[in-house]
């Protein structure tokens, strides 16, 4: 007999693997060049890691509560990554330089370091899980 | 030593009501996120007429002021394809902020919401007790009264009764210790740990509830989870009393016998009384007048019930005469007596009798 699904588990697993590939797609390329870091890959992140913590509203579980701190670091660096793109491109007088995009592409470094967290506990969670 | 039991199914309720918001706080993300994404894949032109596109910030910014019922105006003038869209985006935005917002402030105005609020700031204010203090048990007019007087002497202490109405009071009171109060079932071990029982400053429990069963309650999981405090009981009843010195009360004060006791002594030695009863009152009362010549004669004891018992039995011991009536008879004949207890459960009754003495 197969098992029965909690359904809840499987669209928070869905969105935190979305947030760490989106993440790492924005991460992956020459730190310097903006030509490589899609906008729109940056936009996605920040969207799916803040759909990704809203999720965990309301855990009460310990490994609930650590996958809330872990996606609000996540989507924390993700905005403020966000921030300094939308100051150099918008703002700033001198446009989206190496400096700038390098910036941006180390704060969602960071994020992504976070969203590996939330994948780790995903998988040790799953395969601590015992089928009855 | 036993853990005391801190068990909070309140906060419970804080985990549920968050879960709550998921949904409108998701549905509200993912209209954002549509509309943003699609007003910066629309063509559109600047103010000069040239082709332009927003960018994902001026997308953002415009759908934030859009969604949300302020409106500016359009950051360029836009063509008709991104008229369009902004009006989709106006009519789901603004739905999707109206159930976020609803389901915040419903939940805000849950009751038990409040509850669970409330209970985590009583337990905060216990918890921040720096100097001694004391657990009262049951805020009726006894309970009212030992608060003042120990606000009135600066010791500090929690306040505990079975219904939210007496805590009200306990607030409208204003004491200028600001003691922290909440409401429960006065049996259950938890509430006692909620008012500070397992607290490293905690000094005494009084339990001044009207019920023998609660305070015997109270003074047992008090006397078992902390042998080391200090209990102090009221009763009602003699068998109250010795059952609660059997479990450990370190005072019984059975209200009705020492009105009693305190009665004999003012008959018969007046001046130990008036002592006594100086000693008794606030620092800096007057000394109470003193009182004599009523030990000869006749005394009516007017009631039924234990208090009525006490005191005859006091007034007996002490070698006076006492007549018992029963007040539900009509009116006792107090001519010819020296004195009148008035002790019938009724207070008007009670009034009425001492009014025609």
């Amino acid at each position: 007999m197969v098992p029965s699904v909690n359904f809840e588990k499987v669209v928070f697993g869905f969105f935190v693997l979305l947030a760490a590939t989106l993440n790492f797609g924005y991460f992956y390329g020459d730190i310097r060049d903006p030509e490589v870091h899609s906008v729109f890959e940056l936009y996605l992140a920040v969207v799916v890691n803040i759909v990704a913590t809203i999720l965990k509203f309301g855990d009460r579980t310990q490994m609930g509560a650590i996958y809330l701190a872990t996606s609000l670091v996540a989507s924390l660096q993700l905005i403020a990554a966000a921030g300094v793109h939308v100051y150099a491109s918008e703002v700033s007088t001198m446009g989206m330089d190496a400096h700038a995009i390098s910036s941006v592409v180390s704060l969602c470094g960071g994020a992504l370091l976070a969203n590996i967290v939330s994948v780790v506990l995903l998988v040790i969670e799953t395969s601590s899980f015992r089928h009855r | 030593m036993v853990a005391i039991p801190d068990d909070s199914p309140d906060t419970a309720v804080l985990f549920i009501l968050l879960r709550r918001l998921r949904q409108p706080l998701l549905l509200l993300v993912l209209i954002l996120t549509i509309a943003t994404f699609g007003m910066s894949q629309i063509d559109g032109v600047d103010f000069d007429g040239n082709p332009r596109r927003l960018t994902v910030f001026e997308s953002f910014y415009f759908m934030t002021y859009t969604a949300a019922t302020v409106g500016y105006t359009e950051l360029f003038p836009y063509t008709s394809a991104q008229r369009m869209w902004v009006m989709g985006s106006i009519y789901a935005g603004v739905l999707g902020w109206a159930y976020a917002l609803g389901t915040l402030f419903s939940i805000i105005g849950d009751k038990s919401f409040k509850d669970a609020v409330g209970l985590q700031r009583f337990r905060r204010a216990v918890n921040r007790m720096h100097q001694p203090f004391y657990i009262v048990a049951g805020f009726g007019n006894a309970g009212r009264l030992v608060s003042k007087g120990l606000n009135n002497l600066g010791h500090r202490f929690s306040v505990i009764d079975s219904s939210a109405e007496r805590i009200d009071v306990l607030i409208a009171d204003q004491l200028e210790l600001d003691p922290p109060g909440w409401s429960g079932d006065l049996r259950t071990p938890s509430l006692l740990g909620w008012a500070g029982l397992g607290h490293k400053h905690c000094a005494g429990v009084i339990a001044l509830t009207d019920d023998d069963e609660i305070n015997t309650a109270i003074l047992m999981t008090a006397h078992l989870l902390r042998p080391d405090l200090r209990v102090i009981a009221r009763c009602g009843t003699q068998s109250a009393e010795e059952q609660m010195y059997t479990f450990g009360a370190d005072s019984v004060i059975n209200p009705y016998e020492r009105f009693g006791g305190y009665l004999v002594l003012a008959l018969q030695r007046p001046i130990t009384y008036q002592l006594s009863s100086w000693l008794l009152a606030a620092n800096g009362s007057e000394m109470p007048p003193r009182r004599e010549g009523l030990a000869d004669g006749l005394w009516v004891v007017a009631g039924v019930g234990e208090f009525a018992k006490e005191v005859t039995a006091d007034l007996t011991r002490a070698g006076l005469e006492v007549l018992v009536v029963d007040p539900a008879e009509g009116l006792p004949d107090v001519s010819g007596a020296v004195g009148l207890v008035a002790g019938s459960a009724s207070d008007t009754l009670n009034m009425s009798l001492a009014s025609r003495a």
